[in-house]
């Protein structure tokens, strides 16, 4: 594995978004509609938004913004551009510039994402540790959406596979994270919020684990 | 002596049946008599949890060797593991009206369960999709690996500490209240181990079903060149 190899197929990842910046406004476009709707519904119902209620609906919007993004990560390339990289670069390296990229990727979008919808529908944050489980939350999505969209890739490119394929796999993490990110809004205590942060954590690192062992077989074929 | 496996399922069965009706049950509060489903609803978890590890073999088998009859144990162990992880579901709800009032209560181990099942039939959603058979058996036994890392957390770990309504969680009557009296133990484990050799038979069976089925296609699709080539 050499570092450069993969500092190049990340660059090339960027450079590839920067001219076509599809990813980058589509998915913008994305988040700025799914928040705008949930902006009007909420005036429109004259209800106040329940901190709770904020919590999933954010997370709703990010999950959906991710599969979106992750989706064509093994998409815009051909089969026959796809085997020249195989010639090029082991499946490693690819992998590792993959997930790279599509956690800067997450990074840039998920910020953006929710400063607009923090934009729209403000809240008080009582706790720092909230910004944690947001950073930790882009890195896992990132993390684990990219091996499947390797395999969704593989399956014919099919974009309602993708999201079949991922939502249960990403259910566990969900799960946890919104449950630390409603006690991070809830002032609770830190021990509490680290534990489920730890947990995540440890599961992003077994989902990346098992993805480096089984990706080379996927790429091989 | 060839069919020791099919006989002793049956009497083990047969033994849980009725032994699990028939046989005296400690008095626990709240779950009472409902106690008799521990013999029929807990082993179709342990059920399912083996054939998903099973598959989860075949297919690192699979991806070593690439046996046709690798890919076909794989699948087929999953729609066992995914039947009885319906009829896991299913029992629990049955009793769960009973003993928590309604058979839906969002408990943790019963969403964790539901999520796990939605897992696998992702899995054979993916099957679904890919027409080219080498390219799918490979595809999926990868998918397979990657689900089965991400289902044995969910299902061992993430309940584990939440709490539950499940017995032996949170102050409910429990497991280690059974453990202790021996005449549920009895049924218990044979009750675990019929099961379990239960959803192989059909796994098995399953598979011969699936491997007949394509060398019929075979034999037909054969027939067919041939009437061609004779006309």
């Amino acid at each position: 594995m050499s570092i450069r190899r993969v500092i190049a197929l990340i660059r090339k990842d960027l450079l590839l978004e920067w001219r076509q910046r599809y990813a980058l406004n589509g998915l913008l476009l994305y988040v700025s509609g799914a928040t705008l709707i949930i902006y009007i519904g909420i005036e429109q119902s004259g209800s106040e938004l329940l901190p709770a209620l904020w919590n999933v609906l954010w997370w709703i919007v990010a999950l959906f913004t991710a599969t979106n993004a992750m989706a064509k990560s093994f998409m815009q390339e051909e089969e026959e551009q796809q085997l020249y990289y195989y010639t090029i670069a082991t499946a490693h390296e690819i992998l590792l510039a993959k997930v790279v990229y599509n956690t800067l990727l997450m990074l840039i979008l998920g910020t953006v994402g929710f400063g607009l919808y923090y934009w729209f529908l403000p809240l008080p944050i009582p706790q720092a540790s909230f910004l944690l489980c947001l950073l930790l939350g882009f890195v896992s999505f990132a993390c684990s959406l990219t091996m499947i969209a390797a395999i969704a890739s593989k399956a014919g490119n099919n974009s309602v596979l993708m999201a079949v394929l991922s939502f249960p796999v990403l259910i566990p993490q969900l799960l946890m994270l919104t449950r630390a990110a409603s006690l991070s809004l809830m002032s609770a205590a830190w021990e509490l919020i680290q534990k489920e942060l730890i947990m995540l954590s440890l599961i992003n690192i077994i989902v990346l684990g098992v993805a480096f062992v089984l990706f080379p077989l996927l790429w091989r074929s | 002596m060839k069919k020791w496996y099919q006989i002793s399922t049956i009497l083990l069965l047969l033994y849980v049946i009725v032994g699990g009706f028939l046989m005296p049950v400690p008095r626990l509060p709240i779950v009472n008599e409902s106690i008799r489903n521990l013999y029929f609803h807990v082993p179709m978890w342990f059920g399912m949890t083996i054939l998903l590890a099973i598959s989860a073999y075949y297919s690192v088998q699979y991806l070593r060797k690439g046996t046709e009859s690798l890919d076909d144990h794989a699948v087929e162990s999953v729609n066992t593991a995914v039947l009885y992880g319906l009829l896991g579901l299913s029992t629990g709800a049955i009793w769960a009206n009973y003993t928590w009032g309604a058979p839906w209560n969002g408990d943790p181990q019963q969403t964790m369960a539901a999520i796990g099942i939605l897992i696998y039939v992702a899995y054979l959603v993916l099957r679904g999709a890919i027409n080219d058979p080498l390219r799918r058996a490979r595809v999926s036994a990868v998918y397979n690996l990657y689900a089965f890392a991400v289902f044995i957390p969910l299902i061992f770990v993430l309940p584990r500490y939440t709490d539950s309504l499940h017995p032996g969680k949170g102050g409910n009557p429990a497991f280690s209240q059974y453990d202790l009296d021996n005449t549920m133990r009895m049924v218990f484990y044979p009750a675990v181990i019929g099961w379990t050799m239960l959803a192989w038979w059909i796994t098995k069976l399953a598979v011969r079903v699936r491997q007949l089925k394509r060398k019929q296609e075979e034999i037909q699709a054969h027939r067919q060149i041939q009437i061609e080539e004779n006309t």
